[in-house]
């Protein structure tokens, strides 16, 4: 039993002596969302959104919710990211804790001057960060968009988070996690896009303040929008495009569309058409499914693709009299719409490959994937290759059903 | 009374033994060399530990009889056996290193990042002590618990990940070519040490020894099965080139996993099953160890050799856990070098042992 | 004084009944409860006997009985007509002939006379006879067989053990009937000299086990035995171990099945708690009526007790681990109600909890020690106090009064008060390490306790089976129910494994064409 005893001897020194790394939760100052703008002395602001947990739960039976800011807002500069947030943790008087943050923004200033090297590394090495953090990049100020409350979320990193959540029924941004930014970044061929959101000034109809959707304030508009309330909400306006780490433009929502089905499944977008035979009628359909195939090949010493997309869609919508049964006008929805996504693909890869030159379609991994050997010769200069490479682009849209309805809504007519 | 491990508990220690490192740390390792074809790789190693297995044990099984020895031949031959014995020790020092450095860096750098080392290698250590106090029996056991929480692990990280599991991420193979591929798959086969050299310690004290051959090749072929997975979707998930950047690249899998919204991270619950599989690895070794070292100074009960044992081989986790660029650097080289080297010589020794015995029995026929 | 009677305690009966008296009475001294029957044999030439008999022990109309036949008849077996007494084979013509009673033995060793004197028989002694004839006449009053209140079931035998050991051994019997059915006897303690019964069916219960348990019992050297629990700590396997390596039951049907299972029942005078033995750990979390429910029921709930299990042993301590190191794995929405509700809490997450746990099973002594009349105002009081008071002045949080009260909750839900008692206990070792060295000590506490149970054996048997060592046959019958027609085999530690359940149990509509013939 002498063994017993010096293991229990030494069981106890080791408990007794290290408490080394522990927290309670009531002493962190959790993070929710971070804003990382270019600082106006040194190289990063910081803007943490710390969530004041009393005060977002509400009463729990302890008397704590004294109703005020469910947020508090800190920032401070610094010549790196963690400079920053260590001069952030002078006046906090919590430890500034990183596991339950929502969401990144970046700046598009900074991307575009200073790259996101920084960032990603900083957000990949620290073991409290989860993974799956969504990370997007704005043209406001980053520091705003992290603190703007929005109607319904009683906390802004948690609104952005939802935003991202069920962005797949609006289809307008990509859902970037830092994990697809880290991995895009790392490899040889993709290059690396973030969701881009925006401040948007929305008149509010009926309210002089609170949340509220309401109809987009139109910039120039004074008379419209005169003297009507209006707030700043964060909505999401397409994709901010990367060079390495370098931000070198945007795609505009319409611009995402086209890109979206070169790197996630799009659940469903919404795109609205006009009827057959009448221009001012529109009638809408809704994108179920969508199966990318893209081929490469070479072609000229060069790559060439064979992007072929087909959709599978419900119409949700019909101005004008829309028959399921009616082969030829479904057949004419489907070549509308078919052009129309084309337009999409064609305007994404245009602005992608010419004018911004990044592989942000992961087309250098397609191609590498189908010719091995080939890639060996193509890596070394794969930006030239990739900017000479054609496309063929083939659309195949269907109109699968009228959801509800069999047949067309219009006024009940006598004697017919 | 001789306790005896059942050919069961054999293949459960057999895989408890490579998976803990060879999922993470090697993967890492490896894919630094060759990128997307780990699995390639893994594949490649088991099934050179396969056939090294298959020869070791019929080497070790069939080993005759010792014959009396007398004069010189006798010294050189205690000489021999107890050279065999240092080299199984300095080999298990090393490989409890490893062990070491998967604990340490499994819970302390991604749970525990301000608590010192020594605590993690101090309790590890206690643990294994108290274990093998109990006799090799308890760690068989324990290995079968641990088996079924590296099966639970490997589903749970399964539910969690292969939702954004990527094929083409695999693709092409061999990118770095077949012959660098094999090179690479040297870290792997340096893990599959461990198991085979816990196997030539163990294989007498085993119920069945006739099927003992067929043990460790199921062991073999099981462990590949559950630890294969890993490579395939680290790189199918994260891509070489993130697997390539992280020490502990099993940890970001596990990091990336996640059911639904609600359960965003539950790596804790994965670290606690695998941690039984690191005590596994930790009570075998240190069991091994001193079993080894119980033979160097010709001793009846290795228990007397479980203090110094363990002494020895905490000193050497503490010393190559100083920091992460040195653990990693011997991880990279040194080890490879002395357990590869100790892996082909170790089992020619025992060839030349039987060798020795046979003709010295036919002499004296 | 005390070797004289050891010395006195050795001999053996005399002819002469002047001598055997003084020597019982130098023994017994005058014992008030001790009564002594002076009478003479009529018809014999003043033939003189006594009866020494225990007051409240015995039957006295039995003693009467024995005493009036003994009086009136007994000359005419034992005197020759000449009115001399044949000594000879006095002794047996009397239990041949004359007692009416149907247990009646002699004996020529003082020490079972006066044994038999303090466990409730009678003594009788003849003059001129060198044996003495024990009459067993006990009588004693006793609690009825009532239902077992710390074993309850919903469905299943309403009648427990007593303190009686006769009919213990009669309930056991009564649902056993096999002829290898023994239940074999010793007598444990210096003093109390209680009877033990040894219950088991013949080349069921290997005969290692049965004998096992038989060295063990006889290795006991201990003055006395007042309840199983002194037997169960001196023969158990882990001297050191919190767990229960005996199980210990009051319920009939749980020690029959045991049986039945190839194991032995230990049966203890004056208390209604039998040993089984061996067992594993699972049994612990086994109820008896699984067995009688439907399988999906009785597997249901015996699932519910594994997470019970797990619950009370881990719960507190994965709550603190997660509150005080691992906070990026709780679910944000969750990690910031359980903040909201710390916000002004006083005590680290740790603290609060062990003052938690340790006022819960302090309230749960108080309301087991408090007379019964008074026991529910300190449940009142206590859940008035922790669950409101407590929360509403801040000092304790709300998640951890949820996270305390769950855990004891669950801790009561597992069967065998035994086994949950070790498990709370447990709870505090791996409380303290998880709140001082997050999952490092978690994980190592729950290490060594599963290191420490697989190292357990309970005779012979290893305590984890089926899980450690391995066995895939007991799987059918441990986290779930099987039904009891696939339920075939014996447990594996059974000598023969004979087939428990016949092939083709598995009810089913009979066959067209049978229904035709029939």
């Amino acid at each position: 039993m002498k063994i017993t005893k010096f293991i229990v001897i030494l069981i106890a020194v080791s408990l007794l002596t290290s408490c080394a790394g522990k927290r309670e939760i009531n002493d962190l100052a959790i993070v929710l969302a971070v804003g990382i703008d270019k600082g106006e002395k040194q190289k990063f602001k910081v803007t943490v959104e710390v969530v004041r947990a009393s005060d977002a739960r509400g009463q729990t039976g302890s008397p704590a919710g004294n109703a005020g800011d469910p947020m508090w807002i800190a920032s401070a500069e610094g010549d790196s990211i963690f400079e920053a947030i260590r001069n952030i943790s002078t006046y906090s008087s919590r430890r500034v804790f990183w596991a339950h943050n929502y969401v990144i923004v970046v700046n598009e200033e900074l991307a575009e001057k200073e790259g996101i090297k920084d960032i990603i590394d900083f957000f990949t090495r620290n073991p409290e960060l989860r993974m799956r953090t969504w990370i997007v990049a704005t043209p406001d100020k980053a520091g705003e968009v992290v603190s703007t409350q929005t109607g319904l979320e009683v906390i802004p990193g948690e609104a952005l988070s939802k935003l991202f959540r069920y962005n797949p029924i609006s289809a307008v941004s990509p859902r970037t996690q830092i994990r697809d930014v880290h991995t895009a970044y790392l490899s040889e061929s993709s290059d690396p896009i973030m969701a881009r959101v925006k401040l948007q000034e929305r008149v509010v109809p009926n309210k002089a303040d609170g949340g509220g959707g309401g109809g987009e304030k139109p910039p120039g508009g004074e008379e419209k929008g005169k003297g009507e309330p209006s707030i700043k909400q964060i909505e999401m306006s397409g994709t901010t495009v990367f060079k390495k780490d370098k931000m070198v433009g945007t795609l505009s929502k319409k611009e995402t569309r086209g890109l979206l089905p070169f790197i996630e499944n799009v659940g469903t977008a919404i795109i609205p058409l006009t009827c057959p035979g009448k221009e001012k009628e529109k009638i809408t359909v809704e994108v179920k499914k969508n199966k990318v195939e893209v081929l490469p090949f070479i072609k000229d010493n060069a790559p060439f693709y064979k992007i072929n997309l087909s959709l599978t869609t419900n119409v949700v919508e019909a101005n004008c009299d829309f028959d399921i049964d009616d082969r030829k006008m479904i057949d004419e929805i489907e070549r509308n719409l078919e052009k129309k996504y084309k337009g999409y693909i064609k305007s994404a890869l245009e602005k992608g490959q010419k004018e911004y030159k990044a592989d942000i379609f992961e087309l250098g991994k397609t191609f590498e994937n189908k010719y091995p050997e080939k890639w060996k010769s193509f890596r070394e200069n794969w930006d030239e290759k990739y900017a000479a490479a054609k496309f063929d682009i083939n659309v195949k849209a269907e109109v699968q059903s009228g959801v509800l309805l069999y047949t067309p809504t219009q006024p009940g007519s006598r004697g017919k | 009374m001789k306790e005896k491990i059942t050919n069961g508990m054999l293949i459960a220690l057999i895989i408890n033994m490579i998976y803990p490192k060879s999922i993470g740390v090697s993967q890492g390792v490896m894919a630094r060399e060759i990128g997307s074809d780990i699995w390639l790789a893994t594949i490649f190693s088991c099934v050179q530990a396969l056939i090294i297995m298959a020869i070791v044990v019929t080497i070790v099984k069939n080993l005759p009889k010792e014959p009396v020895f007398t004069g010189k031949l006798k010294l050189f031959i205690n000489g021999l056996k107890r050279l065999i014995y240092i080299l199984l020790f300095i080999f298990f020092i090393v490989a409890f290193g490893d062990i070491m450095l998967i604990f340490v860096y499994h819970l302390r750098d991604y749970f525990l990042p301000e608590a010192p080392v020594w605590v993690f290698v101090l309790l590890g250590t206690l643990i294994g002590m108290y274990a093998i106090f109990h006799g090799i029996e308890v760690s068989g056991r324990l290995a079968l618990l641990g088996v079924i929480f590296v099966v639970l692990f490997n589903i749970l990280l399964l539910l969690g990940s292969l939702k954004q599991f990527d094929i083409r991420e695999l693709q092409p193979i061999f990118n770095s070519g077949v012959g660098k591929t094999y090179w690479a798959s040297r870290h792997m086969l340096t893990d599959w040490a461990a198991p085979i050299m816990v196997t030539i310690i163990l294989i007498s004290d085993v119920n069945k020894i006739e099927f003992v051959r067929k043990s460790t090749i199921i062991g073999v072929l099981f462990a590949t099965g559950i630890m294969v997975i890993w490579p395939i979707l680290e790189v199918g998930v994260l891509s070489a080139e993130i697997t390539a950047q992280f020490i502990v690249s099993c940890m970001q899998m596990a990091r990336n996993a996640e059911i639904g919204l609600f359960i965003h991270r539950y790596e804790m619950i994965m670290v606690a099953f695998f941690s039984f599989s690191i005590f596994t690895q930790i009570i075998t070794t240190l069991y091994c160890a001193s079993y080894s070292a119980k033979k160097i100074f010709n001793l009846d009960d290795y228990r007397k050799m479980i203090i110094p044992s363990a002494i020895i081989l905490s000193g050497y986790s503490l010393w190559l856990l100083k920091d992460h660029h040195h653990a990693m650097h011997i991880t990279e080289n040194q080890r490879v070098t002395v357990g590869l080297s100790l892996l082909f010589i170790v089992p020619l020794l025992f060839f030349i042992l039987g060798f020795i015995y046979k003709w010295k029995s036919s002499k004296t026929a | 004084m005390d070797k004289e009677i050891k010395d006195l305690l050795k001999q053996q009966f005399n002819q002469n009944l002047t001598t055997n008296i003084e020597t019982i009475e130098k023994v017994l001294d005058k014992s008030s409860d001790l009564v002594k029957r002076d009478f003479v044999i009529h018809g014999t030439s003043n033939l003189r006997a006594v009866c020494y008999f225990t007051d409240g022990l015995v039957d006295k109309l039995q003693v009467e009985h024995v005493l009036e036949s003994l009086q009136y008849e007994f000359h005419k077996y034992l005197a020759t007509s000449d009115g001399y007494v044949d000594f000879e084979n006095s002794a047996d013509s009397l239990n041949e002939n004359l007692l009416y009673n149907s247990s009646v033995s002699t004996t020529k060793d003082l020490q079972k006379g006066i044994d038999a004197v303090l466990i409730g028989d009678a003594l009788v002694i003849v003059d001129g006879l060198s044996e003495a004839i024990i009459i067993a006449a006990r009588g004693y009053a006793m609690r009825s067989i009532a239902e077992p209140t710390n074993e309850q079931v919903v469905r299943g035998p309403r009648d427990g053990f007593v303190e009686n050991l006769r009919t213990n051994t009669a309930t056991l019997r009564r649902r056993i009937r096999d002829p290898l059915f023994r239940i074999d006897s010793v007598q444990i303690g210096k003093k109390t000299k209680t009877d033990v019964g040894i219950a088991y069916i013949k080349g069921l219960a290997s005969d290692d086990l049965v004998e096992e348990v038989k060295a063990r019992l006889s290795n006991i050297e201990i003055d006395g035995i007042l309840e199983s629990g002194y037997i169960e700590e001196l023969i158990s396997d882990g001297p050191w171990t919190p767990f229960p390596t005996i199980q210990s039951t009051e319920r009939p049907d749980k020690a029959a099945s045991s049986i039945l299972e190839g194991r032995v029942v230990l049966l203890i005078d004056n208390t209604p708690f039998t040993l089984l033995m061996p067992v594993s750990f699972w049994q612990f979390l086994q109820a008896s009526d699984d067995y009688y429910y439907n399988f999906y029921i009785g597997s249901f709930f015996r699932l519910i007790r594994y997470i019970a299990f797990v619950v009370s042993l881990t719960f507190p301590s994965i709550f603190v681990m997660l509150a005080s190191f691992h906070q990026e794995m709780i679910p944000t929405p969750l990690a910031l109600t359980i903040a909201s509700g710390r916000e002004v809490n006083p005590f680290p997450v740790l603290l609060e909890a062990l003052l938690m746990e340790i006022s819960f099973e302090l309230m749960r002594e108080a309301g087991l020690r408090m007379p019964k009349p008074i026991g529910s105002a300190v449940s009142i009081v206590g859940s008035l106090i922790i669950g409101q008071a407590a929360v509403q002045a801040g000092l304790i949080s709300p998640f951890m009064v949820i996270v305390v009260a769950l855990t004891g909750i669950a801790s009561f839900a597992i069967p065998n008060y035994s086994s949950s008692f070790a498990i709370r206990l447990m709870r505090f070792p791996i409380l303290i390490a998880s709140g001082t060295l997050g999952l490092l000590g978690f994980t190592f506490t729950i290490g060594l306790l599963l290191i420490h149970l697989i190292s357990l054996r309970s005779f012979g048997k290893p305590y984890f089976e089926p899980f450690a060592p391995y066995e895939p046959n007991e799987f059918k019958d441990m986290f779930i129910r099987s039904p009891w027609w696939s339920m075939k085999k014996q447990p594996s530690h059974v000598t023969q494994n004979t087939n428990r359940v016949g092939s083709n149990q598995m009810p089913s509509p009979p066959k067209k064409g049978e229904e035709d013939e029939s």
